[in-house]
């Protein structure tokens, strides 16, 4: 211990045994002590009115509660004492306004207020292991409760801020000491705050880390609008394990929405047929994660007819389970995997280079000849084989109706029979050769059309794709087969098409064919189709293309049709 | 095309009088990893795969595969997206959408708006994987070796 402070605790003990206030029995020594050491302030003080003390206020503290004491007049001359578990403080010359306060915060149990004559002493009883800590302003005194030790700038003997039972009073007599109490604890409450906002930003980091938004995702695309989807059970449902994904706001998933329309002008020779100006399709394309593997997907499609009037279908509406690469499960109403294009391109002319689908792969509501659409349940994933890439699709669904040409094509919510059709598709993607894909399916349905026996229907596909950053080429060949009795009936069809990119512009070119036979049971107004088709795509923007093409059909024993098709497809 | 230059790229401008002295591990980028990450090697197509979310999960069970992409006009992007993607930046946004538009695509790439956010992210993340000039790794994350190279070594193709 050094001499100042054995000076300083001698000093202390003289004028208390000098006091005559301070009587009461448990704190008599301790209050004579403190008595003492604001002794020689008294003379001075007497000749002014006391100084009012303001009821106590406690404030929670990061570490701890902070009880400030304030007056009406400076408060220099404080002193403060430990004895036990107990900390008290003397004001002299001062009036409490109140006798005792049942105050308890974090650090001390209880407090008492006594007033001795003309002097205020507060007792705060510590709880075991705090410590506390005292604040000097001008007419107030901030008291400091700590129930966790925190590190401190100086080891607690160099730090006379840091408080502790058995440390000795401070008080207004030692002034530099007091100075350096003060600038102690203003630096221990700064770096108590900055402890505090340092954890509450740690919190809110990994709360971000955690839970990016779509808008943070690397999708540019122009709009990727997010409207929280209304609650529904099984959003509020998401297993515990699946919390933390990323697009989960407020316990509900939250719905993105990514648009595709174009805007079309069309003019050909066809007997019958007028030049116009047409809105194709507005597609509105849905997403949303349920959880960490469950999502749904959706494709909802507005469409003005050849009546001018506009019609409204659910294109796609998925729920899909990703358990890893190698197994999705999805139901509902799904894209048929036959073939390349027609789960490359679907909906939405912004993707695909031409302005108008290949004949085989026409929608059905536009008289094509595959089931472009089914519903049902399909599985998917990766098949282990390194080198290969190799994915398989499997599919089960309703298929096409047949019995009625008025009836809707897409068996949507009931099937004319019993029987289900099916589809099985493989294809790889080697990783050597990054761009090409090749690919096989075959599928297989029962249709029952009105007055007829039942025809067996066997699509085989095949596909030869290569795209990089210049150059596309899509092949694609299908044979339709339609068994009735001993009758075989086959239509075959294939497109190849190519292009190449120069800057913003992609020159292309398509050669489709179709041949089914006149007397196809299903098909009876197809025919033979084919020729060519001549464009250019020119991107106008990175999410609008403007494109123009030449297309002749020749077809058998009709006359053969020149059409130009000007086109701006965007998304949006 | 103009380039956007990062304000750390700025600052990195030498002085007049400063010599020019950019060593080889300073033009490359290390691909980082979250540390639970057991991978430390990924040949170049596997590494393709992963960044063009061929692959939904790490075939090594390090969970679901989260791409962390800087944001456009950083040249550490367009070093990916040339190296890694052989696109531009058109290109990359059409694939993701076409990815989505198809239902292949589990999560979108991230994006992140500067180094320390990119390696903040890869730290917290599981299964997280993206990139960072290789002087600019610190110990937080993991840097994976392409093809049994990593930064600094001969060979390595992944550069600004």
């Amino acid at each position: 211990m050094n001499c100042p402070r054995l000076l300083f605790i001698t000093t202390l003990a003289v004028f208390g045994l000098a006091s005559e206030r301070i009587t009461a029995q448990t704190t008599a020594p301790l209050t004579d002590s403190l008595a003492a050491n604001t002794a020689h302030t008294r003379g001075l003080a007497s000749a002014s009115a006391p100084r009012r003390i303001v009821p106590l206020r406690l404030t929670d503290a990061p570490e701890g509660a902070r009880v400030t004491i304030a007056s009406d007049a400076s408060l220099d001359d404080y002193a403060s004492r430990f004895d036990g578990d107990n900390f008290y403080i003397l004001i002299p010359h001062a009036q409490a306004t109140v006798s005792n306060e049942q105050i308890t915060g974090r650090g001390f149990t209880n407090v008492r207020i006594e007033q001795r004559g003309d002097e205020v002493l507060l007792s705060f009883q510590l709880q075991p292991g705090a410590s506390v800590r005292v604040g000097k302003g001008f007419n107030r005194l901030d008291v400091l409760f700590k129930t966790a030790k925190l590190p401190q700038p100086e080891a607690s003997s160099s730090n006379p801020g840091a408080l502790s039972p058995g440390t000795p009073v401070t008080t207004s007599s030692n002034r530099r000491a007091d100075a350096s109490t003060d600038e102690l604890e203003i630096i221990s409450q700064m770096r108590s705050q900055i402890a505090a906002l340092e954890a509450r930003i740690r919190q809110i980091e990994a709360r971000q880390v955690e839970g990016d938004s779509p808008q943070q995702t690397a999708q540019a695309a122009p709009a990727n609008a997010t409207v929280a989807a209304s609650s529904t059970g099984a959003a509020s449902g998401h297993p515990a394990d699946d919390r933390d994904h990323d697009e989960m706001s407020g316990g509900t998933p939250r719905l993105q929405i990514q648009g595709f329309a174009d805007m079309n002008f069309r003019a050909s020779d066809q007997k019958g047929a007028t030049n116009a100006f047409a809105l194709g399709q507005l597609d509105l394309f849905l997403t949303s994660r349920l959880s960490e593997k469950f999502s749904v997907l959706g494709e909802l499609i507005v469409e003005a007819g050849a009546d001018n009037d506009f019609s409204f279908e659910i294109h796609r509406l998925l729920l899909r389970y990703a358990h890893n690469d190698y197994f999705n499960f999805s139901a509902g109403r799904f894209h048929s995997a036959i073939g390349y294009y027609n789960t490359a391109y679907h909906h939405g002319s912004w993707f695909q280079t031409t302005a108008n689908r290949p004949f085989i792969f026409a929608f059905e509501s536009k008289g094509g000849i595959l089931p472009l659409h089914n519903v049902g349940l399909s599985v998917s994933g990766r098949i282990p084989s390194a080198p290969l890439g190799l994915r398989y699709v499997a599919e089960i669904g309703n298929g096409r109706a047949v019995r009625s040409p008025l009836n809707r094509s897409v068996q949507t919510s009931v099937d004319e029979n019993n029987g289900k059709a099916f589809n099985l598709g493989i294809f790889a993607r080697p990783k050597a050769l990054p761009g090409f894909q090749t690919g096989f399916s075959i599928y297989r349905d029962n249709l029952t059309p009105n007055g007829s026996p039942k025809i067996g229907q066997t699509i085989m596909a095949a596909h030869f794709i290569y795209q990089n950053k210049l150059y596309e080429m899509l092949n694609e060949a299908v044979v339709v087969r339609h068994a009735l009795n001993s009758r075989v009936f086959t239509t075959p069809g294939f497109y190849t098409q190519f292009s190449r990119r120069f800057g913003n512009g992609r020159p292309y070119f398509r050669y489709q064919y179709v041949n089914a036979p006149n007397d196809d049971p299903i098909f009876p107004d197809v025919g033979r189709r084919n020729g060519p088709s001549l464009g250019w795509r020119y991107d106008i923007s990175e999410f609008a293309a403007f494109k123009a093409q030449y297309d002749r059909t020749l077809r058998r024993r009709l006359d053969s049709i020149n059409e130009l098709i000007l086109q701006l497809a965007f998304t949006f | 095309m103009p380039v956007a230059m990062p304000i750390h790229d700025a600052k990195r401008q030498p002085s007049a009088s400063e010599p020019i002295r950019q060593t080889s591990s300073q033009m490359e980028l290390a691909i980082i990893v979250n540390k639970s990450n057991p991978n430390d090697n990924l040949s170049f197509s596997e590494l393709r795969e992963y960044f063009m979310a061929e692959r939904n999960n790490w075939s090594s069970g390090a969970g679901k595969v989260r791409v962390v992409m800087r944001e456009p006009g950083i040249l550490e992007r367009e070093a990916v997206l040339r190296s890694i993607y052989d696109m531009n930046e058109k290109d990359f946004n059409s694939y993701f959408l076409g990815k989505k538009f198809r239902g292949e695509l589990l999560e979108e790439p991230r994006l992140r708006n500067s180094t320390p956010d990119m390696i903040k992210t890869i730290s917290n993340l599981p299964g997280a994987i993206g990139y960072v000039r290789a002087d600019e790794v610190d110990a937080s994350v993991k840097v994976i070796r392409v093809d049994g190279l990593a930064p600094g070594d001969a060979g390595y193709k992944i550069k600004l």
